[in-house]
């Protein structure tokens, strides 16, 4: 029966996976906070993760972020599975709220950053496939631009206006429909 | 670096000035769009500059307002340039439901060509509110949908207008998982002809508060694929149903029914009109349900006489205050279905305490209880708590959770 534990350790040490930054910093993580990426799924789904998975288009500074935000996302999907969710009424539902709300305060937290950060985290998570990550950094994005006028919103975000006075008249009149 | 994180991403220009966002991708920058108050916000966004021009055109997604007519929709959707969209979605903002528009059948139905052309994925359609008392004429607002192949679930909101359906003589919607429909006038005999013959792969149906009109006395719902029926509308005659794969039917004033659903498992019986046996008929049905939710001092409490060991039990207790009222309560109850899980929602005033002990001891086998308790019920929370550990009627059940309902 020994050698059955040790197949356990064998399974546990066997779903570590190492993730290698663009400036070659590796990082050690768990099969379940990796899969997160799909990208990194399909890389382990096809057998192509042995001596670590390279990332050229993630820094270290970005990736210990992401896995920061995979780590604590991991154990919620899998707080998620063993929950006892069988039963359809509501009230079944409001046992996990606590743990939900616990989740939103990391999320809150989790984007304070600067701007450039927070545009290097959206194209981590576009590249790695982390539809969560996702969502969470283009919604930062999106509600501060929600409300602004286009003018506020280039000002905000550094946009040069490269548009003629009479090709943004031209726009303006084709979307006029959405100015009402 | 300190106050940029102080100040958010929405502090101005003292960054490195640097234009991150016009770099972004197409698809991230349409993931951004589409998460501004609908596709009007978005379309904005197009004289920001050049990149932005045409990025809203292409979003997979369009939400559309009807607050300020139909010819801004229409204006959209010409402009849109796509060739599919997975999203179409027209409503009245919820802000501005009061807001009196009226749109002429016509346009809708020439934005559900529009569906019919691009819509690969969800349609939904919401119609502002008139004017209840114009509701007789806006029946004959026909709103025509074709025959949209590519579209995986319907949901349509009406104010008293008529549905037709356009349909070539072979076609069916090959895609359409999910169908809802609500406050609309139909032909009884167009109904049936597409629910039975043109969605081979339909699995939920919510009828809600339509009207059928011609046709035969008998409305009959015939489908190999229909697994969740929720039918919250009144008929004139016998509602028919013939599902071999149904597995919830959800019902709200449906009084005189036939339904044959050998795989029938959740049945929500939630009505004020009386439940006649003879008149409702489960054939083909067993004698035990996964879930059962019925109100109790209605008739819904036969229910549980046609199906008599269930694994969940829901009761909404609503009980009139008075003796006679509360001794009618103690007759229907005399017998409950066999359960493993009681959920019981009070919503009364007096009594709750022998309320619950009445119920409690009709349910000897109960693995798990959940009392859910009215906002504003007299006594809260705790005293339930208190009370349930106290009494020990059911020392083997695990008392899961009491807790208050804003419902």
């Amino acid at each position: 029966m020994a050698s059955a534990g040790s197949g356990d350790e064998k399974a546990a040490a066997a779903a570590m996976i190492t993730l290698i930054s663009s400036d070659n910093e590796k990082f050690e993580v768990t099969e379940a906070t990796a899969t997160l990426s799909q990208t990194i799924r399909h890389m382990i789904e096809d057998g192509c993760t042995d001596g670590g998975v390279p990332l050229p288009n993630v820094t270290s500074k970005i990736l210990a972020r992401v896995i920061e935000y995979c780590k604590k996302h991991a154990t919620a999907a899998a707080g998620e599975e063993g929950s006892s969710s069988s039963f359809s009424d509501a009230a079944f539902l409001e046992v996990d709220r606590a743990f939900l709300e616990e989740l939103e305060e990391f999320d809150d937290a989790f984007l304070e950053v600067d701007r450039a950060t927070l545009f290097d985290l959206i194209l981590a998570a576009n590249y790695l496939d982390i539809k969560g990550l996702l969502n969470l950094t283009c919604q930062k994005v999106a509600d501060s631009v929600k409300g602004k006028t286009p003018e506020q919103i280039r000002e905000m975000y550094n946009i040069v206006n490269d548009l003629t006075p009479e090709e943004e008249a031209e726009i303006r009149r084709e979307t006029q429909w959405a100015f009402e | 670096m300190g106050t940029d994180s102080e100040c958010g991403i929405a502090g101005g220009s003292q960054g490195s000035g640097r234009d991150y966002i016009s770099g972004l991708p197409d698809s991230i920058l349409q993931s951004i769009l589409l998460r501004l108050e609908g596709t009007e916000e978005a379309a904005r966004t197009s004289v920001v500059a050049r990149r932005w021009r045409s990025v809203w055109a292409e979003l997979p997604e369009l939400s559309l307002s009807m607050a300020h007519g139909h010819s801004p929709v229409d204006a959209a959707l010409a402009a849109y340039s796509a060739p599919t969209i997975r999203r179409l979605e027209i409503k009245m903002p919820q802000s501005l439901w009061s807001r009196r528009v009226a749109i002429p059948a016509d346009c809708v139905s020439l934005w559900l060509d529009f569906a019919l052309l691009h819509l690969a994925g969800e349609l939904r359609l919401k119609m502002p509110f008139v004017n209840m008392y114009t509701k007789t004429t806006r029946e004959k607002e026909e709103i025509v949908l074709p025959l949209c192949e590519r579209v995986t679930a319907i949901f349509l909101t009406f104010h008293g207008e008529t549905l037709r359906f356009r349909l070539p003589p072979a076609g069916v919607f090959s895609a359409l998982a999910t169908l809802s429909i609500s406050n609309v006038y139909v032909d009884g005999q167009e109904l049936e002809d597409i629910l039975c013959s043109r969605c081979p792969c339909l699995k939920q149906l919510v009828l809600d508060a339509i009207t059928v009109r011609g046709g035969a006395h008998v409305f009959s719902i015939r489908s190999d694929s229909l697994e969740r029926l929720e039918v919250t509308s009144q008929f004139h005659g016998c509602l028919q149903i013939v599902t071999p794969e149904l597995q919830t039917f959800y019902a709200v004033f449906v009084s005189d029914f036939h339904i044959a659903a050998p795989k029938l498992s959740e049945v929500d019986w939630k009505t004020n009109i009386v439940y006649r046996p003879s008149h409702c008929h489960f054939a083909e049905s067993g004698r035990h349900l996964q879930r059962l939710a019925i109100t109790v001092n209605y008739g819904g409490w036969q229910l549980m006489q046609r199906f008599d060991t269930v694994k969940e039990l829901v009761l909404d207790v609503q009980i009139a205050q008075g003796v006679q009222q509360y001794n009618s309560f103690l007759e229907n109850t005399k017998k409950l279905a066999t359960c493993e899980v009681l959920v019981v929602r009070l919503d009364i005033e007096h009594a709750c305490k022998p309320t619950l002990l009445h119920l409690l001891r009709k349910c000897a086998g109960l693995r798990k209880l959940v009392v859910q308790v009215q906002f504003g019920s007299c006594m809260g929370v705790q005293p339930y708590e208190r009370f349930l550990e106290d009494t020990n009627v059911l020392p083997k059940c695990k008392v899961l959770k009491v807790f208050l309902s804003l419902q």
